[in-house]
């Protein structure tokens, strides 16, 4: 009850002195102009997956900004105005305290986020309807976009991880995807892949596709289509064997001397598996991680810094936190330093360095790897399996720890010394 | 009589960023307020007043020493829940009316809706605020302010009141209705310490008072005994011709004796002043070594002597 009744007046802060007012007044006229204002492709199915992938992104980092505004703000001015001197010698823990305004500031979130999401959700349905005199656009926007699709990879990839492919001319790449559990009613799957070329960057690569399996025959695709983006087939479901096994193959027959590069991963199956209505949902789920996890790392900062300082001490980890993936692979990557007669002392401390800063890059979590921007744009199934990862890495572990972190910073603190 | 509040050899020492000591706020507190009295924390500001009830609150830690309420920590939850605390400045939300700053508080004690909702018209009926009951707190008046202060303050039905300056703000009507509070509240079986420099509001309430400079207790004792001229007596005679007073008076002098007819009592703020003074001046003799030394017992007692005699 304590708890509650500090997240409600957590809520009436937000309300009444019309902190959350500004920021989405800004999403509403910003979220209401993105249909007309971004150039798509001029096709139906450009035009809703631009407005998808720009309305939830802005979506996004509009309330991180505001939760870690909100949190910061809530907490550092009941400090700052002395009024949790008064809540303080009230019979309540100051973990209460802590989860209350945190529990607040998620109300106020997933308030926000339903209005505002649902808000995005009939926008994309209106824009996605049947336009006369376009129909043949319709039905691609309903199998690409406006769907939910379980995307595979291939199984070597699965297990080598990311291994970039170079394919020279009159040269064949085989792939091999497993466990693929498209039901009897699907009557296509999807292939979607990307490639780079060692020629110019304009020229289009073609190449020859096969989807073969032992005992279902084969399909043969020819594409002329240019490096760099996303491109995507239909191929028939029958060719997919019943244990879900399928090959694919790419022959190279551009030109003499051009090599086609497939980097890792960028070759997948996908085929329905659900609604686009459950996807969104999903996808607001994680978008409510990320605020969740914003809201534990704000408090936190509130707990021994100031106003600004807790801002920005926040800001600076939301930056890590969605540039770990980033970071990692510089850190891996990039070689210890080798110079000369001084090597002995500078790559045990680059070593070091190096340890310390993976050491800290596990600490944070990965919000990029729960961005669901880029699934929700191409119609690939969020799985509840990969929201209830986030539930457990992001809110109860990395949010968790911060939280326990802040109740003994807090604990800890005399509250009549300001900081 | 059993001790609500008991400070032992309290010390609060304010350190700087380098751990550097930088001001010594309070030191060698030795103090304690019983059940059911009313007691009066007496300084000028500075003295160390706000610190000590911030360390009996637990929103301060002691350097060194012992604070107990309840013969427990002020930090300990149960303690908590019998503590009202009125701050020196009604630190509430200002977005919030009275009454849901009254509702606000009671969930904070975990008080069920239906006591929330009795003791919240009481309270506010209680300070006046009933017509005024719906506008946000941050629109009220400084005496307003004070009085939903109190009125919070008083929500949970506590043992022990704390209440830092409380008629601070007030004009004299709101001064003497807090007064006619405290009272009331000592009637109750409440106990009620106070802290004021404004010390002709609390001398007739208090049963005993303490008066701190420099962090440290200069007196201690009941406004009686320290206020009592002890070299004087007071004869009170009513219904006696004019002529008979003269020849008690003049029979008095034969007797080498001083008579003053006006009252033996000296005002709690003179009493102040010219302890303040007495001490400032013993200060500026001696070096600043032995000015921390005057606070030993003896020299404390003798001081306590030499102004409750002067």
């Amino acid at each position: 009850m304590k708890l509650l009744a500090i997240a409600i007046n957590t809520i009436r802060h937000v309300v009444r002195m019309k902190l959350a007012l500004v920021f989405v007044l800004f999403l509403v006229v910003v979220l209401a102009s993105v249909p007309f204002t971004l150039k798509s492709d001029g096709t139906q199915k450009g035009k809703v997956q631009i407005t998808l992938a720009y309305s939830l992104g802005l979506l996004n980092i509009v309330l991180s900004v505001l939760t870690l505004f909100l949190s910061t703000s809530t907490f550092c001015s009941d400090i700052r105005n002395k009024v949790m001197f008064t809540i303080d010698t009230k019979p309540v823990k100051r973990w209460e305290i802590l989860a209350g305004k945190w529990l607040g500031v998620m109300i106020v979130n997933t308030a926000l986020l339903l209005c505002l999401g649902g808000a995005i959700y009939g926008a994309v349905m209106y824009l996605g309807r049947p336009l006369e005199g376009r129909d043949g656009e319709h039905p691609e926007l309903m199998r690409d976009v406006l769907t939910a699709r379980v995307e595979i990879v291939p199984a070597v990839s699965r297990k080598t991880g990311r291994t970039a492919s170079v394919v020279p001319f009159r040269h064949e790449k085989e792939w091999v995807f497993e466990n693929i559990g498209c039901s009897d009613s699907e009557k296509v799957i999807t292939l979607k892949f990307r490639y780079y070329t060692s020629g110019s960057s304009d020229e289009k690569i073609s190449g020859l596709w096969t989807a073969r399996s032992e005992d279902r025959g084969f399909y043969e695709h020819v594409t002329s289509l240019p490096a760099k983006s996303f491109h995507e087939f239909r191929i028939p479901a029958s060719v997919v064997s019943p244990d879900g096994r399928l090959k694919i193959s790419f022959l190279n027959v551009s030109a003499p001397g051009v090599s086609v590069i497939f980097p890792g991963e960028d070759v997948t199956i996908l085929y329905r598996a659900g609604n686009f209505g459950g996807n969104f949902f999903r996808a607001l789920l994680l978008v409510l991680l990320r605020l969740a996890f914003i809201a534990a790392v704000a408090l936190g900062a509130s707990t021994f810094l100031t106003f600004p300082v807790a801002a920005l001490f926040s800001i600076f980890v939301l930056i890590m936190s969605l540039s770990v993936s980033s970071f990692s692979v510089l850190i891996q990557g990039s070689p210890l330093p080798e110079s000369g007669s001084s090597r002995e002392t500078v790559v045990p401390a680059a070593a070091l360095a190096r340890k310390v800063a993976a050491a800290a890059l596990k600490v944070l979590p990965d919000l990029r790897a729960y961005d669901p921007v880029p699934y929700l744009a191409g119609g690939v199934l969020i799985r509840w399996r990969r929201v209830i990862e986030g539930l457990i890495w992001v809110v109860l572990l990395r949010s968790g720890v911060t939280g326990c972190l802040a109740y003994v910073i807090f604990n800890r603190r005399e509250l009549a010394i300001m900081q | 009589m059993d001790a609500v509040v008991e400070t032992i050899g309290l010390k609060k020492v304010f350190r700087d960023f380098w751990h550097r000591d930088k001001a010594r706020a309070v030191d060698d507190l030795n103090l304690t307020v019983r059940r059911g009295e009313v007691f009066g924390l007496l300084g000028p500001n500075g003295s160390g007043k706000t610190t000590t009830i911030k360390l009996l609150l637990g929103l301060l830690f002691p350097t060194s020493g012992t604070v107990r309420v309840f013969g427990l920590s002020p930090r300990n939850i149960s303690v908590k829940s019998r503590i009202g605390f009125l701050p020196e400045e009604s630190y509430l939300y200002k977005y919030l009316n009275a009454n849901e700053t009254m509702d606000f508080y009671g969930r904070l004690f975990g008080l069920s809706s239906s006591e929330r909702k009795i003791r919240t018209e009481k309270l506010l009926k209680m300070s006046g605020l009933m017509p005024s009951r719906r506008r946000p707190v941050g629109e009220y008046s400084k005496g307003m302010a004070r009085r939903i202060g109190l009125a919070q303050a008083l929500i949970n039905d506590p043992d022990l009141v704390i209440m830092d300056e409380p008629t601070s703000g007030l004009d004299p009507i709101g001064r003497q209705e807090v007064r006619q509070l405290v009272l009331e509240l000592k009637k109750l079986g409440k106990t009620v310490l106070i802290s004021s420099h404004l010390l002709a509001d609390v001398e007739d309430i208090c049963d005993r008072i303490a008066i701190l400079y420099a962090g440290r207790l200069i007196a201690e004792g009941s406004v009686k005994e320290l206020l009592t001229r002890k070299d004087v007596t007071h004869i009170s005679v009513s219904g006696v011709p004019r002529s008979t007073v003269e020849r008690v008076v003049n029979a008095l002098r034969d007797e080498s004796a001083k008579v003053d007819v006006n009252t033996p009592m000296s005002s709690l703020e003179e009493f102040f002043l010219s302890a303040i003074r007495d001490l400032e001046s013993a200060e500026r003799q001696k070096s600043p070594v032995e000015q921390v030394k005057i606070a030993s017992a003896d020299e404390k007692q003798s001081v306590i002597e030499r102004l409750t005699i002067d």
